[in-house]
């Protein structure tokens, strides 16, 4: 709010001085020119050329890379990945926020450490664990083989690194936003008799809503893009183990750029609907903790 | 309902020093009791063990002489007032006050008329009825602890139970609410215990004071009781200013004073003096006393003229020693 009180003489200036005051303006515009030079190269004109190489062959070209037959398996299989994946993560993240933020244990620490794992870790390498882990000559390839259980280069190993690389999103969400709301409403709901799973969904998860769904939000825009672990697993075979990146790189390779593309714009749609969402779930937060303080 | 702590301790983590040490304390039933004593000395401890949001590492709680000590906190009938309010943040004010009956097992959760029934009562009892479509946030502190309150009382306690509930709050209101908070007591003879480090609060409310000192309680007694008879010097200390003299320890009002010698008065030299409404409050350097004696007495009671850096002539009525002070 504005106030009638008159400021002392030296801050008494227009805006425009106060800032020449502060820096040139060469250096001002030259710095905005920068940032902006980089946004456009490295942000903005890769996301024009998705759309602009994708529909450079027409919009019934584009139609038809979609619906072809490989192509909507890969969309059904990353759909499928994800109804895996970001549930088990969201449960995941839930509890393992709410140990971490309100409780002292033994192996806590460890925990935090094993949470932050996957992001240290790269995703091939990631990816090459499950392998070595589940696949034929891997450690338990023999055993899961007589039970008849087929993991690596089927979709079980896929949800299963893609869930490991995006273990992290939730949970580190969630954890500060826990730490800094305490353990007093809780104890007062306890109190007044509220049994375990009153006082979660009643008092916790109500005021870390706008974090668990920013996490969701971050785990499934990642989930989807998962390129290197899923590569490794995948085994990719066409129609069947190929995921919606999978896909798009194996028509890359054979030069069929308009379906890749094509395919890609769906992603980078994706991605901007994501940013959406981020940026309205980060504002309704932010404004929600403003009336509040 | 009569609250009995049997032999409690409590240690935290690996820290040496006990929160608690084997306390005993008996609170009758109607009664209002203080846990009086500094930050640390196990008194918010030992209220948080007898809501049940703390478990003792041994001895026994009991509640109208059946063992409690057990039982989870929403079993115990208390109603536990925290000195941050603890109010959800996301729910009205109504919804605050009701959510002790929502969330009962549907074979005791009264009727959806009946929950408005006993929110609004309440309200109205807190005076707070006008506000129960706002959010915690939209309320003063004093407001928020009487909504919290409020809420603490929608279960029916059989005990109520309040960690520093003024403690946030501003002076004036801090006094109102204290007061208030002693005739809702007279009106409800509701078993309460409350914790403070503010000796003039429990002073003033409470029917019996637990001075705590380093996870021990030091002395239980009546206000005046423990005013007039401190069993140590640390409660002596706590309970009010006092000046360390070579033969024992005084209150500042505890004094005679006087501009001209007079016999069995002592030698001193007036450092300070200000008229604080009808009284004189005086800084006296005493000889073989290292700090200010600080003296506190009537207007009317000023014999003769003082001025500071003169010669000033005081005794000590009523001298209080301790086998140990601390």
């Amino acid at each position: 709010m504005r106030r009638a009180v008159a400021l002392p003489s030296a801050a008494r200036v227009s805006p425009l001085k106060a800032h020449s005051r502060a820096e040139p303006l060469w250096l001002k515009w030259s710095l905005i020119g920068l940032a902006l030079f980089f946004v456009v190269l490295l942000l903005v004109l890769p996301l024009v050329t998705v759309f602009y190489e994708a529909l450079r062959a027409g919009i019934s070209r584009y139609g038809a890379s979609i619906t072809d037959p490989d192509a909507l398996k890969a969309i059904g299989l990353t759909l499928g990945v994800i109804a895996i994946a970001v549930p088990l993560n969201t449960l995941f993240g839930v509890a393992a926020a709410w140990l971490i933020a309100k409780f002292r244990f033994p192996g806590r620490s460890l925990l935090i450490s094993l949470i932050d794992l996957p992001l240290a870790v790269s995703p091939v390498i990631a990816g090459l664990i499950y392998v070595l882990l589940f696949g034929r000559q891997g450690v338990l390839g023999l055993w899961l083989e007589a039970q008849n259980i087929k993991i690596i280069f089927a979709t079980p190993g896929i949800a299963l690194a893609t869930t490991f690389v995006t273990f992290s999103f939730v949970a580190r969400e969630l954890i500060p936003v826990m730490q800094s709301q305490g353990r007093e409403e809780e104890e007062a709901a306890v109190t007044l008799g509220a049994r375990g799973w009153q006082v979660f969904r009643f008092v916790t998860l109500p005021n870390v809503k706008w974090g668990l769904l920013y996490g969701i939000i971050m785990c499934n825009a990642r989930a989807m893009g998962e390129f290197g672990a899923v590569s490794v697993v995948s085994g990719k075979i066409r129609g069947l183990t190929a995921t919606v990146p999978l896909q798009i790189e194996m028509l890359y390779n054979e030069y069929n750029t308009v379906s890749a593309f094509a395919i890609a714009s769906l992603l980078a749609a994706l991605a901007l609907v994501t940013l959406v969402v981020k940026a309205l779930l980060e504002w309704r937060g932010k404004l929600e903790a403003k009336s509040q303080s | 309902m009569n609250i009995t702590v049997e032999n409690v301790s409590k240690h935290f983590g690996t820290s040496k020093t006990a929160a608690l040490e084997h306390v005993n304390l008996n609170v009758e039933s109607g009664e209002l009791v203080a846990l009086l004593g500094p930050s640390g000395s196990g008194k918010t401890t030992l209220l948080r063990a007898i809501a049940g949001l703390e478990a003792p590492d041994s001895g026994r709680i009991l509640f109208d002489g059946i063992d409690a000590t057990e039982r989870a906190p929403g079993e115990r009938g208390v109603g536990f007032v925290f000195q941050h309010y603890a109010l959800f943040k996301h729910m009205t004010v109504f919804e605050n006050v009701a959510f002790g009956l929502r969330v009962r097992p549907r074979e005791t959760r009264p009727s959806n008329v009946e929950i408005e029934k006993r929110v609004r009562e309440l309200l109205k009892l807190v005076q707070l009825d006008f506000a129960e479509r706002r959010h915690p946030w939209q309320l003063s502190g004093g407001q928020r602890q009487r909504i919290a309150l409020a809420r603490a009382l929608a279960v029916e306690p059989n005990v109520l139970l309040l960690d520093e509930p003024f403690g946030a709050l501003d002076a004036k209101v801090r006094e109102e609410l204290r007061d208030w908070l002693r005739r809702l007591h007279d009106e409800i003879h509701l078993t309460s215990v409350f914790v403070t480090h503010d000796q003039d609060e429990a002073l003033e409310i409470a029917d019996r004071v637990a001075v705590f000192n380093a996870g021990k309680i030091e002395q239980l007694g009546t206000p005046e009781a423990v005013y007039d008879h401190p069993a140590s010097g640390f409660v002596y200390h706590f309970l009010g200013r006092s000046n360390a003299l070579p033969d024992g320890l005084v209150r500042p009002h505890e004094f005679h004073v006087s501009s001209t010698p007079r016999p069995g008065y002592r030698q001193g030299t007036l450092k300070f003096i200000r008229l604080v409404g009808a009284n004189a409050r005086l800084e006296v350097e005493g000889e073989g006393v290292s700090a200010p004696i600080e003296i506190e007495i009537g207007k009317g009671q000023l014999e003769g003229e003082l001025t500071p850096g003169a010669a000033v002539y005081y005794q000590p009525h009523t001298i209080r020693t301790f086998p140990t002070t601390n």
